[in-house]
């Protein structure tokens, strides 16, 4: 429906509606407020009966374990209970706990680490692979092939791949230090604190390659290549280009690319339980870890549970940074659009 | 005929709302919460109890044990189960395994939504937390009018039981010691088996120099391990787990440590199961690893025979054998009467001597019937260290129930930063009596 009343007003005499036409610039501003494209008469009501199973399902299948997440964050939760029931008010007893946990210091160091260790790789890898598989060919065709390949492997066939490649005394690392007579210098990436932390990020930057890399290149084919066009004829560099078109044009792309991989990498637990359990002696603690070990094997559901709720209010904070940038950057644009309409247009012509 | 819901009907502008369309947007809501519904109920029907299924007089039993498809003890519960319906045609064991660390979440969340197997044959370690569920039935009645009872070892007979209840029966029990390769021993002239930590530390030493390229690696410690394989050298100082900032306790670790930093052991040690020695073991790239009799199938399966067992050696006189006792226990969990009956009858065939001395051998753990044992030894002399130790084993959980999950995470915790270089060992154990003590508090334990 949207794409037939946007043809409607390109059809109308508005034209591109972002770059030289003010009027068309406050259609399409209409045209994202809420309720745009409902059409006069027609009762909303009308379609939430065709709501209702997808409602109930996700209030049964995430609302209610939502809810006891949070009960069991604020209780008294530990194997003796955990079925029978009556758990004690807590309060924020399993929160003010939780700084005494073994892993939990090197839980917020390891976080830190992995975070900034796996999101800049992850992004200036997939952007750079974004930018260079740009154009159509038969080699980039397969180029970006290969470089969705990470993304269709499970986690933890790839975490097995991992652990065997790193593994001591028969991994392939291992085998290659004995092969080149090196065998008494051989690295025990998984038995050292910094190493195994390394090959765990390591692991999650390949994961991440691919997702950055497909979001990046969405964007980077949504910018009109008239508009590089016209910086090839005006003369810009590369660099110009870089700066002054791509990266401007592809802001919000690259901030919720941003976003995910954080939500996604503040989320990892598969790969890093079969890789090393969040051992040795916790030097690869992170959240997603550190909740299980507590609710799973020390039993201690309540602390499991508080953990699980620190983040999401972390990543919670995240979405909400996102949201304040991203609305406040569409409010600037728009209102340049609306505002200075004729300056904008004779810049796009000089 | 056209929907009112179709698109063309909803562009109608200006359209006021019809009288009929009432009834549809009601149909619709009807249809939409009988669609929920139905999900709701399939998804329900989905994770539905299959427990003591039967038609007629025939009863399906299912059955829950940590012995996945491909290790060779999965093969004795196929015989014991098959053995089973030869003679009770009119009862089918349904068998599923998951890994041994699994087993415990997975039992605790089937009695969370009281969906369990009828037979479950969890580790003994866990039966306080399982107890604690109040989904396994008090065998007391049973085992009375049984009888047999208190020809049972006793320390199995007490891991079993919990607050009075004895709520299940050991498939057979096991025990740590050091398993060697015969031919590394002979090859470094070592005569005499070590029984003392001191003399073990000569033996290792000298394997080192006179072995080229072989080390020592009886440590096996890593995560999922957690205290099992250090417990024989705290237990048989007369100290527990809890006691972590014992000087018998600090004197282990450091003992665990000296090995590593003197090359006896492989750095690998620290993340690796003793089970994932076992390889290393046949293939003479280690002389010596802590482990038990559960590993012998395995290394038959590999066709390696030329290995010899000792009794994990003692601090010094004043120390006194001590091991863990290990070993799965048979439990019927809460159903109904007549599969419960039927549960119990299963566990009381598999009993008989002559049974459960083939199921024993099969799965090379030790029966909890000790006058079965001169049997087993004769059978296979290399099981003698284990049975002597046995008769001083200790369950893990006899004296600090669930407690003991904690203490010894956190001292696994504590051990790997001692071995690593990065705390000492009194250090690191105090900060793991403290983090214990908090999290014990935290839980409300």
């Amino acid at each position: 429906m949207a794409s037939k009343l946007l043809r409607e007003e390109a059809r109308s005499g508005s034209q591109d509606p972002g770059r030289a036409r003010p009027a068309g610039a406050q259609r399409v501003g209409a045209l994202l407020r809420p309720g745009a494209f409902r059409r006069p008469g027609t009762r909303r009501s009308r379609a939430w009966p065709y709501l209702v199973p997808i409602v109930v399902w996700l209030l049964l299948m995430f609302g209610y374990p939502i809810l006891e997440t949070i009960r069991m964050a604020f209780s008294y939760v530990n194997s003796t209970n955990f079925t029978t029931g009556g758990w004690h008010f807590a309060g924020f007893q399993n929160f003010r706990t939780l700084p005494t946990l073994q892993g939990f210091q090197p839980m917020l160091r390891n976080t830190g680490l992995f975070l900034v260790g796996s999101i800049v790789p992850q992004f200036v890898i997939g952007g750079l692979l974004a930018v260079a598989l740009n154009t159509t060919s038969r080699t980039r065709r397969w180029a970006r092939s290969l470089v969705l390949l990470p993304w269709l492997f499970p986690p933890v066939a790839t975490a097995t791949v991992f652990l065997w490649m790193f593994s001591s005394p028969s991994g392939l690392f291992d085998s290659l230090y004995k092969s080149v007579g090196l065998g008494h210098q051989v690295p025990y990436f998984l038995q050292t604190g910094n190493d195994a932390l390394l090959v765990v990020i390591i692991l999650n930057i390949w994961i991440g390659i691919p997702f950055n890399y497909l979001v990046i290149q969405s964007g980077l084919q949504s910018i009109p290549g008239d508009l590089h066009d016209a910086a090839l004829i005006d003369g810009a560099g590369w660099l110009k280009e870089l700066t002054r078109i791509t990266i401007p044009l592809l802001r919000e792309t690259l901030l919720t690319v941003l976003m995910l991989g954080i939500l996604g990498t503040m989320n990892v637990f598969a790969f890093v339980w079969i890789l090393t359990m969040g051992g040795p002696a916790n030097a690869t603690m992170l959240p997603g870890v550190l909740a299980y070990s507590q609710a799973f094997v020390n039993f201690n559901y309540g602390q499991g549970a508080a953990i699980i709720i620190g983040v999401v209010v972390v990543l919670l904070c995240v979405a909400g940074m996102y949201l304040v940038v991203t609305r406040s950057q569409t409010r600037n644009e728009r209102r340049a659009r609306i505002y200075r309409p004729a300056k904008t247009a004779r810049e796009a012509r000089a | 005929m056209t929907s009112p819901f179709t698109l063309r009907s909803a562009r109608r502008a200006g359209s006021a709302p019809r009288p009929r369309g009432h009834r549809r947007h009601w149909k619709a809501l009807a249809a939409g919460c009988a669609l929920a519904g139905a999900v709701t109920a399939i998804s329900a029907c989905g994770s539905g109890s299959g427990s003591g299924s039967g038609s007629g007089g025939h009863i399906t039993l299912t059955e829950l044990d940590d012995y996945p498809a491909g290790l060779p003890q999965s093969a004795a519960f196929k015989w014991l189960f098959s053995e089973y319906e030869k003679t009770h045609p009119d009862v089918t064991i349904s068998r599923q395994s998951v890994a041994g660390t699994e087993i415990l979440p997975k039992l605790l969340a089937d009695a969370q939504t009281h969906n369990m197997p009828d037979i479950a044959v969890p580790d003994n370690p866990n039966m306080p937390n399982l107890a604690a569920t109040g989904q396994f039935v008090n065998l007391n009645s049973d085992l009375a009018k049984w009888g047999q009872w208190n020809s049972y070892l006793a320390g199995s007979r007490a891991v079993t039981t919990v607050k009075g209840k004895t709520y299940g029966i050991e498939i057979g029990t096991n025990a740590l010691g050091i398993i060697y390769n015969k031919k590394i021993f002979k090859e470094a002239g070592i005569k005499q088996l070590p029984t003392t930590w001191a003399q073990l530390l000569d033996v290792s030493r000298t394997i080192k120099s006179k072995v080229s390229g072989l080390t020592y690696g009886a440590i096996g410690f890593g995560a999922g391990c957690a205290a099992w394989q250090l417990l024989p050298w705290i237990y048989q100082q007369g100290l527990d787990v809890n006691d972590l900032t014992a000087p018998g306790l600090v004197t282990a670790v450091n003992y665990w440590h000296q090995l590593l930093s003197e090359g006896l052991a492989n750095k690998e040690v620290i993340t690796q199961c003793q089970s994932t020695n076992i390889p290393q073991l046949e293939q003479g790239k280690l002389a010596m690893v802590e482990s038990g009799p559960w590993d012998f199938p395995t290394m038959a399966a590999d066709h390696f025979t030329d290995f010899g067992t000792f009794a994990i050696p003692l601090k010094d006189a004043s120390a006194k054998p001590s091991v863990p006792l290990g070993g799965e226990v048979w439990t019927v969990p809460v159903t109904d009467s007549k599969t419960e009956a039927a549960a119990w009858d299963f566990i009381k065939w598999s009993q008989q001597p002559s049974i459960l001395l083939q199921f024993d051998e099969k799965l090379q753990y030790l029966a909890v019937r000790p006058a079965l044992w001169p049997a087993m030894v004769k059978d296979n002399p290399k099981l003698q260290p284990f049975v002597d130790e046995l008769k001083y084993a200790k369950g893990r959980t006899t004296s600090l129930g669930v407690a003991f999950n904690t203490y010894s995470n956190d001292m696994g915790t504590a051990v790997v930063q001692v071995l690593e270089g990065q705390k000492t060992a009194q250090a690191a154990l105090s900060a793991a009596a403290s983090a214990a003590k908090a999290s014990l508090a935290g839980s409300g334990s």
